[in-house]
């Protein structure tokens, strides 16, 4: 555990603040915010979820002090202590160049400061500030069902999230993305953690029982849900899609990716609309659908305590198919950006999978034939962006 | 796992209580009058318009029977378990996008047997299953297309699986590490028959939600669809559990 703060900390904290006209970024957070609705819809009583809190707490510390699990080693190939504790905190800067609290400086205020994607700000953004809590992330590398790699972070933070409010944080240091990226990290495991206790004391502790993390659950906890999730985080570069060579771009493979595109074996027509004009479902009084995020706060017959939750909550917002031509990719609009999203879709949206599962798996669409429609794509959308 | 299911086995022989073949039956029973699914508006795919799809949420038979419910056992940590058996069906668990509807609506399959997700229709669909414990997938599934997956674990509660180019599509996967779940028929009979003899707690679902207060004897499911039910050796029978058709929407 750190050494407690000097006073003059604060004093510091709070006039950086004051300077900057920020609200909140230099007020000290004892605790993260619990997932309210996660626990309301499990069922938990407040002794359960209190329990749960005390947990996490124990786990990953508070805001303001961060603690890596002793039980999970390999978090430590994820998150360096010092880092998490450079971005964790208020605002504070001691030595020219140095800045604490990064997370909260730059973060806290879209993504808040439990990395919920409820910051102050976020009910006017569109779409909402990514909740980090699922571990799941829109723009990787990866296969869809896996954690983005360090690089595809490291890429958000460096250009932003195109035609979203994510900024480019090009304007730091290096060093303080990566402190921010090993923090989005820590914050997103913390989350899974989460949602992985809350599923314990839902499903499979005797009714009203709150959990006492000791013992044998203790180590069953760790070895069984926790590892596996740091796990996934530290081996996700071996998950990475690897577009095949840039194969020669004719008219002959541009025409193929343009029969496939409105074909039914591949059916982008459906929800991207023939001529790629975005919004189109089928069935007009079915135009309405979730992503992971809302779908969770889409609850039929919601129980009293849920209902109150959801009206609480951000307003749920239905997702839409993308514009293809003429609008920014949030993605990126590289060749290897848009061959990775059509391959794997997009994790936790409506957008499916043409291509394998898992490295080997077959898929849908060959790899050839993904590689058509993103040539095609990229023919009815000439590239503007230098990006 | 094994090493508990093993201590259970041994304390169970002890106290005697697996001393024969089991079996728990019943049949749920809606009473009062259901109206009829509602038409789905389908869709600008000519297939999905030809089939008519209907909301599934309450399927009636013609006798009353209440189909799609999930009746599986699911002890709390530190409660005995039945004993499980490793044969897991080689044959894979089928589901099949089929006039614009996931056949069957709850599909049971075991951990170690293959998941697959089949299309019978002319139009395309995609295959969204939200696992937990096991990769979560949403693919393409094209016309007589094929994906096939692995599940590893079994996971906590009935996994919704939906298709988002037709959203009105749903259905519900249920994956289990033991024989010891089932799902009403359209007659809403449910039949667990290896389950063997012994005090078991129980767990109703429905819809992908717990099945609260469904009456069985003199006990009602809580809050989380359960309830403890002791199978003699002869096996168990509960008959006819009747629900209020007021209850079900």
């Amino acid at each position: 555990m750190p050494p407690p703060r000097p006073r003059r900390r604060h004093r510091l904290a709070a006039l950086l603040c004051a300077a900057a006209g920020a609200t909140g970024c230099g007020e000290r957070a004892d605790s993260f915010q619990p997932n309210g609705l996660l626990r309301a819809t499990g069922g938990l009583t407040d002794e359960q979820s209190s329990s749960i809190d005390a947990a996490l707490a124990e786990l990953f510390g508070s805001p303001d002090e961060p603690r890596l699990p002793p039980e999970l080693p390999r978090m430590a190939e994820l998150c360096d202590l010092a880092a998490l504790q450079q971005a964790a905190g208020p605002v504070a800067s001691h030595e020219v160049g140095v800045t604490q609290g990064l997370y909260r400086r730059h973060c806290a205020r879209c993504h808040g400061v439990t990395g919920d994607g409820r910051g102050p700000t976020a009910r006017y953004q569109s779409p909402y500030p990514r909740d980090f809590r699922r571990g799941v992330f829109k723009w990787k590398s990866t296969y869809r069902d896996a954690p983005p790699t360090v690089a595809d972070l490291d890429r958000v933070l460096e250009h932003g999230v195109p035609g979203t409010a994510m900024p480019s944080f090009r304007l730091l240091s290096e060093e303080e993305r990566e402190i921010l990226q090993q923090y989005v990290i820590y914050l997103a495991i913390r989350g899974q953690t989460e949602r992985a206790l809350v599923s314990l004391v839902a499903d499979e502790l005797p009714a009203g029982e709150p959990l006492r993390l000791e013992g044998d659950l203790r180590d069953e906890v760790m070895s069984e849900s926790l590892a596996p999730i740091v796990a996934a985080w530290v081996d996700a570069e071996s998950d990475v899609v690897s577009p095949p060579d840039s194969s020669e771009v004719d008219d002959r493979l541009i025409a193929r990716g343009r029969d496939l595109y409105h074909s039914e074996k591949a059916g982008c027509f459906k929800c991207h609309g023939a001529a790629g004009q975005g919004g189109a479902v089928a069935g007009k009084d079915y135009e309405i659908d979730y992503d992971r995020w809302t779908r969770e706060r889409v609850v039929a017959r919601p129980s009293d305590a849920v209902a109150h939750l959801v009206r609480q909550d951000l307003p749920i917002r239905p997702s839409r198919p993308r514009q293809l031509i003429g609008a920014t990719p949030h993605g990126g609009d590289a060749t290897a950006d848009l061959y990775r999203r059509v391959h794997q879709g997009i994790a936790g949206t409506t957008m499916p999978a043409v291509g394998g599962a898992y490295p080997g798996q077959p898929g849908s669409l060959t790899d050839e034939e993904v590689q058509s429609v993103v040539v095609y794509l990229q023919s009815i959308n000439p590239k503007e962006s230098p990006l | 796992m094994f090493k508990r299911a093993g201590i259970v086995i041994s304390l169970l022989l002890a106290a005697g209580i697996v001393d024969g073949a089991g079996g728990l039956s019943g049949r749920i029973v809606v009473v009062g009058a259901v109206p009829p699914a509602e038409a789905l508006p389908p869709g600008r795919d000519a297939c999905c318009q030809a089939a008519g799809p209907v909301d599934q949420s309450v399927v009636v038979g013609p006798e009353g029977g209440l189909a799609n419910v999930v009746v599986s056992v699911e002890p709390r940590r530190g409660e005995p378990a039945p004993p499980a058996d490793d044969a897991v069906p080689e044959e894979p668990a089928t589901l099949t996008n089929r006039g614009c509807a996931f056949i069957p609506r709850v599909l049971v399959v075991r951990v170690g047997q293959p998941l697959v997700l089949a299309n019978n229709d002319p139009t395309m669909h995609n295959v969204d299953i939200e696992f937990v414990r096991n990769r979560p997938a949403n693919v393409v599934v094209p016309p007589d297309g094929r994906r096939e997956f692995d599940l590893v674990k079994p996971e906590r509660r009935p996994i919704g699986v939906r298709c988002n180019v037709h959203p009105f599509m749903q259905a519900w996967v249920v994956v289990r590490d033991d024989p010891f779940a089932a799902v009403t028929d359209e007659s809403g009979e449910f039949e667990l028959a290896e389950l063997p003899s012994g005090e078991w707690r129980l767990r109703f679902w429905r819809e992908g939600k717990p099945f609260v207060g469904l009456q069985i004897g003199s006990s009602a499911t809580d809050e989380r669809g359960e309830v403890v039910l002791a199978i003699p050796a002869g096996g168990l029978q509960l008959g006819d559990l009747r629900v209020a058709a007021t209850d079900l929407r």
